[in-house]
């Protein structure tokens, strides 16, 4: 897996926005990414042999050649799952609803919470004209955010038959509105009533990475050991090309963790195993104390949830002083 | 190494090094740098002594309670307090305060 930021443009301000965090790169906002650039990354992506290319952004459909950038990875006989927010020019969603051949598929990412009517009802109309092509997913700030309308409008507009759940990681370095890890629990709860009502609705839920098994402390074995499977609780570089062709592990562990280019005759294996190196430094602590003790992580199952989030236990203290004597 | 309890012409003061942080865990203190990652990990009661002196900044604020949390006697509390500080000193975790740059 990698995803391709092909734009830092957006025509939303989601306060949990990963991609934002990464304005410390010093990319402008309104960077594209270059044609060139887009042919080397697909060119990386091919010889790493991933067949499925995940357009991000911002949002990616803004990019003025996100129809040109379509059309050659369908060219090449690969797939390609776009990251969108569903706002896209009516010129775009004319170009998605005309292609059938299974090859361009969308995750739009449900605003509900804090969204205006306007926006809520343009993103209606939207996934009323992709159908199927569409599947939803949201990225959780909050115990309260209220998850019904996805399963609603997944079963209204006949969209793939999927939910992908995603928490708000903090980025590293930086002020994103997140979900706190003292609020996993509350967001556990939430989501067992929630994975039921879509499993009797003939929908699956799929789980972005940073899930933990003690998110789910409140369900029984038996409904555990379903979750330890769908789950996958995982935390692993991914990586993300940005609009300058620049490499990171993701957005929450962009800064400090950067590589200027896409490696000329690596894949993304090379790629992931390098970040993987940097990071197992930083992997000692896990999202709470508890997870130094804990059996899922000790024996594989859980490595201790984000690395994002766990370094936000980090305390540091501008003064620090010890009034010692000194006889060096 | 010298210890004073107060600064003063036979003291000097000492602080973290730029880009140290630390992560408190159930039984141990995980110290990190900002670009190497994770430089010590320590097991008590080592990790109490950081975690004192991270809240305390005077010997006579930190030894009494260190030497409950250890079970030593005030002697033995001083020696482990003088004995952490110089390692760390000598690792460059800890510096000569105003030396940080």
């Amino acid at each position: 897996m990698a995803n391709l930021s092909i734009t830092s443009l957006c025509n939303r301000r989601c306060s949990y926005c990963f991609a934002r965090q990464w304005g410390w790169t010093r990319l402008p906002d309104g960077t594209h990414m270059a044609e060139e650039t887009f042919l080397s990354a697909l060119d990386f992506l091919e010889r790493s042999g991933l067949t499925q290319i995940r357009l991000l952004g911002g949002e990616p459909t803004l990019h003025p050649l996100i129809e040109r950038f379509l059309d050659e990875i369908r060219r090449r006989g690969l797939s390609a799952l776009v990251f969108s927010n569903g706002l896209m020019p009516n010129s775009v969603l004319e170009y998605l609803e005309g292609r059938d051949d299974g090859r361009i598929s969308l995750l739009i990412n449900a605003v509900t919470l804090g969204s205006s009517a306007e926006e809520s009802e343009n993103q209606r109309a939207v996934l009323k004209r992709l159908g199927g092509k569409a599947m939803l997913g949201v990225n959780i700030t909050s115990p309260a955010a209220d998850l019904s309308a996805l399963l609603e409008w997944t079963v209204e507009f006949k969209l793939a038959p999927f939910i992908r759940l995603g928490l708000a990681h903090p980025c590293h370095g930086g002020d994103n509105r997140h979900l706190p890890p003292n609020q996993y629990p509350a967001v556990g709860d939430r989501l067992l009533e929630f994975r039921e009502k879509a499993r009797r609705q003939g929908v699956s839920l799929r789980y972005d990475c940073g899930f933990v098994p003690c998110l789910f402390s409140r369900s029984g074995a038996e409904t555990l050991k379903e979750l330890l499977a769908e789950a996958q609780f995982v935390c692993s570089p991914i990586p993300d090309i940005l609009p300058d062709g620049s490499l990171i592990p993701c957005y929450p562990l962009g800064r400090g963790f950067q590589e200027k280019k896409i490696p000329a005759g690596e894949g993304a294996v090379e790629v992931r195993a390098r970040f993987a190196d940097r990071l197992s430094a930083f992997r000692g602590p896990g999202i709470y104390r508890e997870c130094e003790t804990c059996p899922f992580r000790l024996s594989g199952i859980c490595p201790g949830g984000c690395l994002a989030a766990s370094l936000k236990r980090l305390r540091s203290k501008k003064k620090f002083l010890f009034p010692v004597a000194s006889e060096i | 190494m010298k210890i004073n309890p107060k600064p003063g012409p036979r003291g000097i003061a000492v602080e973290l090094a730029p880009r140290i942080g630390w992560i408190v865990e159930e039984g141990t203190v995980r110290v990190f740098e900002a670009e190497k990652g994770e430089l010590l990990k320590l097991g008590y009661p080592e990790a109490a002594v950081w975690d004192l002196i991270s809240r305390y900044s005077l010997e006579a604020d930190i030894v009494p309670k260190l030497a409950v949390i250890g079970g030593l006697n005030r002697a033995a509390t001083r020696a482990l307090l003088h004995s952490c500080l110089r390692g760390w000193l000598r690792s460059g975790i800890l510096v000569q305060a105003g030396s940080r740059g």
